[in-house]
């Protein structure tokens, strides 16, 4: 029993606990030294949890919300801080994740009655193909299923330990130290940055781009070999888009289609195996589609992409404001303040 | 609120505070009932109303049932009190479940049934506090407790925040003496309870999440092109993913509410090392097979009758059981062979007229029998459908292919369990701190804190909690 413990008894069990606790600390923190001295740095990771924060913020009129959907051109590309700074009367939220099309997402936002604000969605051609439809459904389905004040709260409290301590990646956790040491390698170090509200960059002077470009050019190449639908079924899968496009509207909402800046063979993908004219300028002719491509924008197209994918960290205030000024140009940003010209 | 989640971390240490600092049982009992709502609030604020409504009603009811001056009253009101939990019960979990059911037989007779389109969401915990409240409207029906006058006190019982939404299910007649005598969180309560929570912990974040977890999801969720090793790798897998998860929640419970005075009834007990299925029954999920037994086996009849009548009462005690897991007729079919065993295992032992599990040389071939068949039923358990079941037995036929470092390292956890279970087989936690040497026990707390703090991913959801 509990009650019959004696007091020399709870004297030791407590100095057991103090024990355990400073060693446990002095341990951890001789590990956060040692990566750290690797070349580790602690910062945010990304997550379902991180996003949903920002999904909750998609709703309300003053400041109109402003939300960004696409994949890592965006995610890394576009500067919602940069924004908030053009466009004061706009609540930016960036909802793009790297590595996955933001289809399921703008379908989502459309079922979502309490939603009207602006989307830009930053997708290709290829993007918009059905069979990717479904990427982002895993965290449309989270924040739908799993979502609760409880992971918010844990979520914030969880953004000052990653501040804090590099133990806080999971590439350093035990198991994955463990795997290193049967079978050899090192830790992944993170060339990638992202803060609270998942505005984000990457470190291109971290790795070697000249590398990362080859990797996406070849990723262009394989995808040239995928077979291509046809036209007619390529429209059909837009007009179920525009059809989302139009419910946002009719709520007072409004979506614009921005296919960001690339280069090398990635570029040549969107140029030579998806036909701009067939493809891309007829989605964007359907009634109520306002879509903006980087070619248009000759100021985007000279800017210069380190992986012929991303732009550099410096650079994603310029392509901002391009973007911008894009938009405003052809009244897609309602009646903002213009944004002033690029130094 | 989950145990593993930061925000627990700040709530228990408010709540904790809160409870030393306030002076007076009455309003330490006021405080510990506002935490729990706020606890089960954080997952959905709406659901506290039904938390508190099926709380209140049954409060009510017992009451009735107390003072009804007939049999028959007796029995309409509680009638009334079960066919609304389990009515509740039935509509939140079971509705499109039975729904779907009711449309393939209309179909059968040329009658078109419209999809469910309540689109319900399933409040976490229901089926554990509906079990509670239940078991206590029994308990004054059948006059083995009279009910309390405390309203207060009684939405406490339901709602006390460490058992709340995946046990163990506590018994009216193990917590009202702890609502009469005055506590607090203590030192001792705080050091003992605070052990059980990081042996928990461990079990939930570096066992199950991290170490099993990623091995039976992968092969779960690829069943196409399993190979056998892979197959086993994931079944042994999923029986230690779901041990150390849902055990892991009771050890947390169990240290909760110890650091604030309470003492919570043990849910598990070294389950892998039972010797035969009753034996497996009477150390996992203690409280749930004790609820089972005490109210539906016992008032089927139990074994008064005859034997048929026996078997009838194990099966349909078991297919229920089965049921309460989840709504889907993998779970019943999980509960009817673990029925089916535990029926085969009572014929023989009355035919026999021995224990086998006395037996000496029979005994470690009984423990591995029943290993093996826990470990191969858990596959029916958490299979979506018949479908992927047999899809998934069926890659026990395919190609043994070679085992990555996870796979490797699951199996390797999965037998140290095994060895750990079978050393401590009936002892519980308290018995084996008590026996271990304060120079050894600082540095292993130290060691679980440190892995805890070195398995950082995505937090999981308890897998009762959908239950």
């Amino acid at each position: 029993m509990l009650s019959s413990t004696s007091s020399s008894e709870q004297r030791a069990l407590a100095w057991v606990w103090l024990t355990a606790i400073v060693v446990a600390g002095l341990a951890l923190l001789a590990l956060d030294r040692h990566w750290r001295a690797f070349g580790m740095p602690a910062g945010l990771i990304d997550s379902k949890q991180l996003w949903s924060i920002q999904r909750d913020r998609v709703y309300g009129d003053d400041p109109r919300s402003v939300v960004f959907i696409g994949a890592s051109r965006s995610a890394y590309g576009i500067d919602p801080k940069q924004w908030r700074t053009l466009l004061p009367e706009t609540k930016p939220v960036m909802l793009s994740i790297n590595g996955r099309h933001p289809i399921a997402l703008l379908r989502d936002l459309a079922a979502d009655s309490n939603f009207h604000g602006l989307l830009i969605c930053d997708v290709d051609t290829h993007g918009m193909l059905r069979r990717w439809w479904d990427m982002q459904q895993e965290y449309v389905d989270y924040h739908r299923l799993r979502w609760t004040p409880n992971w918010h709260v844990h979520r914030l409290m969880l953004n000052i330990w990653q501040r804090t301590s590099v133990l806080a990646n999971p590439a350093l956790g035990w198991k994955a130290s463990l795997q290193r040491a049967f079978e050899g390698g090192t830790p992944y170090i993170p060339v990638t940055r992202i803060n609270s509200s998942r505005g984000g960059e990457i470190l291109f002077d971290q790795f070697d781009a000249d590398a990362s470009a080859r990797a996406f050019d070849e990723g262009a190449e394989q995808k040239m070999h995928e077979p291509l639908p046809p036209v007619a079924e390529f429209l059909a899968d837009a007009g179920q888009i525009q059809s989302w496009v139009q419910t946002i509207q009719r709520r007072g909402g409004e979506v614009v289609f921005f296919q960001p800046p690339v280069s090398g063979r990635v570029a040549a993908l969107e140029r030579e195996y998806f036909d701009r004219a067939a493809y891309w300028d007829v989605f964007a002719a359907m009634d109520g589609i306002h879509a903006l491509h980087a070619d248009d924008v000759p100021a985007m197209q000279a800017l210069s992409l380190p992986d012929h994918s991303h732009v550099r960290g410096e650079d994603r205030a310029v392509l901002t404001t391009l973007l911008v000024q894009a938009l405003q140009r052809r009244g897609w940003l309602g009646e903002s303040q213009p944004a002033p010209a690029l130094r | 609120m989950q145990f593993d989640s930061l925000t627990f971390l700040l709530f228990f240490a408010i709540v904790l505070a809160g409870a030393a600092l306030t002076r007076g049982w009455g309003a330490r009992k006021n405080l510990l009932l506002v935490a729990s709502y706020v606890f089960y609030g954080a997952w959905s604020p709406a659901f506290t109303l039904l938390l508190a409504g099926a709380s209140i009603l049954d409060w009510m009811l017992a009451q009735r049932i107390h003072g009804a001056g007939s049999s028959r009253a007796r029995r309409t009101w509680l009638a009334t009190s079960i066919a609304l939990n389990i009515g509740t019960l039935a509509l939140f979990k079971y509705g499109p479940f039975l729904h779907a059911n009711l449309a393939v037989l209309l179909a059968g007779v040329g009658v078109h049934l419209d999809p469910w389109s309540l689109g319900l969401v399933l409040p976490v915990g229901i089926s554990f506090y509906t079990f509670q409240s239940v078991s206590y409207t029994f308990d004054v029906y059948r006059r083995r407790v009279a009910p309390i006058q405390s309203l207060r006190d009684f939405c406490l019982f339901v709602a006390f925040f460490p058992q709340l939404v995946a046990g163990p299910i506590v018994r009216f007649t193990t917590f009202a003496p702890q609502l009469v005598a005055a506590r607090a969180p203590s030192w001792s309560g705080l050091a003992h309870g605070a052990l059980w929570m990081l042996w928990g912990l461990f079990e939930k974040i570096v066992l199950a999440d991290t170490v099993f977890a990623p091995v039976a999801d992968a092969a779960w969720s690829g069943l196409s092109g399993l190979s056998s090793s892979v197959a086993l790798t994931a079944s042994l897998a999923f029986a230690g993913q779901i041990f150390c998860d849902f055990a892991g929640y009771s050890c947390c419970a169990i240290g909760t509410a110890r650091c604030l005075g309470f003492e919570l009834p043990l849910n598990f007990r070294n389950p892998y090392a039972a010797v035969g299925f009753s034996d497996f029954w009477r150390r996992w999920h203690i409280s749930l097979s004790t609820w089972l037994r005490d109210y539906l086996y016992i008032a089927l009849g139990g074994n008064r009758g005859g034997a048929l009548r026996t078997y009838r009462n194990l099966m349909l005690t078991m297919l229920l059981g089965g049921l309460w897991h989840g709504a889907g007729w993998n779970f019943v079919l999980w509960g009817g062979l673990h029925g089916a065993l535990l029926s085969a295992e009572r014929f023989w032992r009355e035919r026999d007229g021995r224990m086998l599990e006395a037996r000496g040389w029979s005994r470690p071939l009984w423990a591995v029998t029943t290993l093996i068949a826990v470990v191969a039923l858990w596959i029916p358990f958490r299979s979506p459908d018949f479908v992927s079941t047999m899809q998934f037995l069926h890659a026990f036929s395919a190609p043994w292919t070679p085992l990555d470092f996870a796979a490797k390292c699951a199996v390797v956890a999965f037998a140290l369990l095994l060895v750990v279970q079978w050393w401590v087989r009936d002892r519980t936690l308290d018995d084996v701190i008590a026996r271990v040497p304060n120079w050894l026990l600082a540095p292993a707390l130290a060691l679980l804190i440190v892995l805890i703090v070195l398995s950082p991913g995505e937090t999981n959801a308890f897998i009762y909690f959908q239950f």
